[in-house]
């Protein structure tokens, strides 16, 4: 008896342990993810559903990135190969989809529900274009970066630390900080907060807004594209990848309220929730592991439904030291 | 021919099912104002009812006249191996009456079962931003899809259920071309009725909670009751659509049930055109159209030939133009197709000409002015 | 040209909608010019309409004799002109000091960037304390001055102002009308002023235009227009 305690005591720690560790993980990438969906709502006011295809191309980028370097470069190499494409392909789909379709309709007025619905048609189009493309030409659908995913250490021999576990979370930290400096110290930064704020004004003060604009589809593209990167470390890649966590990101960015922070941080508390609750629930109560994506949604639904300006609002200046 | 006339049948059976799903949706959009975008949510709900009442009276009906008995292991009775033979037996031993009662039966409960539904949605759409309702909505259906797929309850998981007899079963050869009729029978009834609703005193209160809640609110309208209402009537029709979905399929799958689905309802009403039941007819019928003719069987049966390579792809391809088709509609003709008509009674254009000849005089003061 | 603004027969407004009727004023370099009349006349949307924030649908506006009619609004800051509008006239989710930096956009060296806030600073001393504070937390009062700052960074040669006063109490209007002498004083800037408050108005212009449903119904100088009987209900009411 005393030994299966001790043992069940140290599945429970250890998993505890690793579930926090994956949760992080997962979470600091809905987190980023989150934080692009909500620069493109502040700038734009658009809730863009094809966010999440641009997280999708720009992972079969990487792929296709590291699959050709394949043979004669280093892990590092790769990596950075894998990364850049991501990132430049995230930014390129993102910026063309506003381009061809979203800023064409909002020159026509067009109000936010009209652009939702613009996006879920963008989102369809490049989805199942992808499809299309990926089965007639025989392509792999299910694809994962040719990077690998070493293991660094081990807990206890029953949770590990692995690169993914390090690239994801350090990737939040770096781009959250990024963001700051952008956000607070640049002009141009300023500018998209100014745009944000009040685009009539931000004319009004000289600021080209259609050039924010574009620097704003390309830098949440980007960050899609990182994290889409990172995420297909350690999650095969299929053409549905992106609709998958999609409405993670979404409630990451809505319980957020669209600032900036409270998206990151919501992503990383929902990344937990789902690691942490799955684990407990399974252990515990028997219940299936499928059903953790309900959590997000769960909680999606009530953050719209009882507090819908959001729950972690958290802006730049509140991470600004008193002058 | 034979092969053509099946490819018809399958059409119209989508054009019916999508038809009332359009009709649905256009009363709770179109004429409210209330994006309803869990609108597959509803369809689910109505099937998954459809498909638990049929299941059981078939168990009940048939098994003892098979001689098999079915008993409930972990999960409902009709997920059972047992219940599936009963299901492919059940055709030997129901005769058409009874196997027509049971699908009535379904239909009603499916409408019940919307419309119950629809009352937790009416809590959302009084609060919520538009976008934001959307949002609220599509996350619902998605929890009840996870769920449902997940869980043995009510549908058996990803199994599903199967086998669900046709009330045409004892009709081999032509049951799928009687269905589409049974199912166009339905659409008629389901426009008949909507265009009544719409035209009614009823519907003159949609369009004002729509077009301006707080002037309908003092207008005299109870703006709340009104889009409960509105929910309740396009429920019940969503859960009819999934009923006869249920029964053409015979299956009933949480997987049918995606988001992907209310896209298709969204894209035919915006293609046909919002507030305009024909509108949305037309739109169903483009929309269904697609979904069935652009598949190989299809393609293949009608002796149309592609390259491979596009043959593969078609599945897709039709997806990408449907996402096509709603850009370029909502860029060069957001009012679709067929636009409302605008509200035309002698008392407003008596109103129309007063306006205009009040601000031609205010137009004359204001350049005498000195 | 003495003209530093000038409309030609100017038809503007939103949408289908004409408010603006063919008006034709003008501002001389250096006069402080008012715009008049009763509400509803179009008084805002004229100025938007040069500035290019409504729409023009005939006629010209012309700056330093530049034909500037269908000049984006951020071209139109770029010319050396300025505006300062009736609502929604700072970034609330921005600092005070990231308001007058983001007025500064188009400066291009740090050091006028500098030289321009310590002008604003000095002329609305107030603001330098609440340098960190969201606009968006700021009293109506508190606002104005942030709007009016955040227009004078580019030290505008023509500086629009929409209801500069309006929603301020009494002592706080007047203390910002006289700060507007200062302004003009520092930065030589003529200013064209729409105001509700049409008594508080021309008496601190050179001259006068009354709109009235979106045509001309009047100009002269200040001291003519509050001469004139039949404008005297201009004048009466609230503001008395």
């Amino acid at each position: 008896m005393e030994v299966g305690c001790m043992v069940s005591g140290s599945i429970l720690l250890y998993g505890t342990v690793g579930s926090t560790l994956n949760g992080l993980l997962t979470g600091s990438l809905y987190g980023l993810m989150a934080l692009g969906l909500t620069l493109i709502f502040r700038v734009t006011r658009i809730a863009n559903f094809a966010y999440a295809e641009y997280i999708t191309y720009a992972g079969y980028a990487a792929f296709a990135a590291t699959a050709a370097l394949a043979g004669g470069a280093g892990g590092a190499v790769l990596f950075a190969a894998g990364l850049l494409a991501a990132a430049l392909v995230g930014a390129v789909a993102s910026l063309l989809s506003d381009e061809l379709a979203f800023k064409p309709l909002w020159h026509r007025g067009a109000d936010p529900l009209t652009l939702l619905v613009a996006s879920m048609g963008v989102a369809f189009v490049m989805r199942y274009s992808l499809l299309g493309l990926a089965v007639s030409a025989n392509w792999p659908l299910q694809v994962q970066p040719m990077v690998g995913n070493p293991v660094l250490a081990t807990i206890g021999g029953l949770s590990y630390i692995s690169g993914a576990h390090v690239a994801a979370i350090t990737a939040a930290v770096a781009t959250a900080a990024a963001m700051h400096l952008l956000f607070t110290r640049t002009k141009t930064g300023k500018a998209m907060r100014a745009t944000a704020s009040n685009p009539v004004l931000a004319r009004i003060s000289g600021i080209d807004i259609y050039y924010i604009r574009r620097l704003t589809w390309l830098l949440a593209g980007a960050i899609g594209g990182l994290a889409g990167f990172l995420y297909s470390y350690y999650n095969p890649l299929n053409p549905e990848t992106g609709w998958q966590v999609l409405l993670w990101i979404f409630a990451a960015a809505i319980m957020g309220g669209f600032t900036f922070y409270g998206a990151l941080v919501s992503g990383i508390i929902l990344g937990l929730a789902e690691s942490l609750a799955s684990f407990y629930l399974n252990t515990f109560f028997g219940i299936d592991t499928a059903y953790s994506p309900v959590i997000a949604l769960i909680a999606l639904v009530l953050v719209l439904l009882f507090r819908p300006e959001g729950v972690i609002r958290l802006e730049a200046h509140m991470l600004r030291r008193r002058a | 021919m034979v092969a053509f006339e099946g490819i018809l049948a399958q059409w119209l059976t989508y054009f019916a099912i999508y038809g009332i799903m359009a009709l649905s949706f256009n009363i709770e959009y179109g004429f409210t104002g209330i994006p309803n975008f869990g609108k597959v949510m509803f369809v689910a709900i109505g099937a998954y009812a459809a498909g638990i009442l049929a299941s059981t009276l078939v168990l009940s009906l048939a098994a003892p006249a098979l001689g098999i008995h079915v008993a409930s292991q972990s999960g409902p009775a009709y997920c059972s191996g047992a219940a599936k033979q009963v299901f492919s037996g059940a055709v030997q031993v129901l005769p058409t009456t009874t196997l027509f009662a049971i699908f009535l039966a379904s239909v009603i409960a499916a409408a019940a079962a919307g419309a119950a539904t629809s009352i937790v949605a009416s809590f959302p759409a009084l609060r919520l931003r538009e976008d934001f309702l959307a949002i609220t909505l599509l996350a619902a259906g998605e929890i009840l899809r996870l769920v449902t797929w997940t869980s043995v309850w009510p549908v058996c998981s990803f199994n599903g259920i199967s086998g669900i007899p046709s009330p045409f079963a004892h009709y081999l050869g032509r049951a799928d071309v009687l269905y589409a009729a049974l199912a166009m029978l339905f659409l008629l009834l389901a426009w008949l009725y909507t265009d009544y609703a719409t035209n009614s005193p009823w519907g003159r209160a949609l369009k004002a909670v729509r077009d301006d809640d707080v002037a309908a609110e003092v207008y005299g309208y109870n703006v709340a009751k009104v889009r409960a209402e509105s929910l309740l009537v396009g429920s019940a029709l969503a859960g009819v659509a999934g009923a006869l979905l249920v029964f053409y399929s015979g299956n009933v799958n949480a997987a049918t049930y995606r988001p992907d689905m209310t896209f298709e309802v969204i894209a035919a009403v915006i293609l046909g055109g919002a507030a305009n039941n024909v509108g949305a007819l037309l739109g169903a019928a483009v929309i269904s159209g697609l979904l069935i003719f652009m598949n190989p069987s299809s393609l293949e049966a009608l002796g149309i030939t592609l390259p491979r390579a596009v043959m593969d792809a078609l599945p897709y391809l039709k997806y990408v133009i449907i996402g096509i088709v709603i850009l370029l509609v909502l860029m060069y003709r957001p009012q679709g197709l067929v636009p409302e008509k605008p509200l035309k009674t002698p008392l407003v254009e008596k109103t129309r000409e007063k306006l205009r000849r009040y601000l031609e005089q205010l137009g004359r003061q204001g350049a005498g002015d000195s | 040209m003495a003209r530093i603004l000038e409309t030609r027969d100017l038809y503007g407004g939103y949408g289908k909608m004409v408010i603006i009727n063919g008006v034709s004023i003008h501002v001389d370099r250096g006069e402080v010019v008012a715009l008049v009349g009763p509400n509803g006349s179009g008084k805002s949307t004229l100025l938007k309409t040069i500035y290019g924030v409504a729409k023009v649908f005939r006629g010209s506006v012309v700056f330093d004799s530049k034909d500037v009619t269908h000049v984006p609004p951020e071209g139109k800051t770029a010319l050396g002109m300025g505006f300062v509008p009736q609502t929604e006239n700072v970034f609330p989710d921005l600092t005070v000091e990231e308001n007058l930096e983001m007025g500064g956009y188009l400066l291009r060296d740090e050091e006028k960037l500098r030289e321009a806030m310590e002008l604003v600073y000095a002329i609305f001393p107030q603001l330098r304390d609440l340098r960190h504070v969201l606009a968006g937390a700021l009293s109506g009062g508190q606002r104005k001055m942030v709007a009016v700052g955040r227009a004078l960074m580019t030290m505008p040669k023509l500086l629009l102002m929409d209801e500069p006063t309006a929603g301020l109490a009494p002592k706080t209007a007047l203390e910002l009308l006289d700060k507007l002498m200062d302004i003009k004083r520092e930065t030589n800037a003529s200013i064209l002023i729409v105001e509700q408050h049409a008594r508080r108005a021309l008496e601190i212009s050179d001259r006068g235009y009354v709109l009235v449903s979106g045509r001309i119904a009047a100009e002269g100088s200040g001291r003519e227009i509050l001469a004139r009987p039949d404008l005297q209900e201009l004048f009466l009411g609230k503001h008395g």
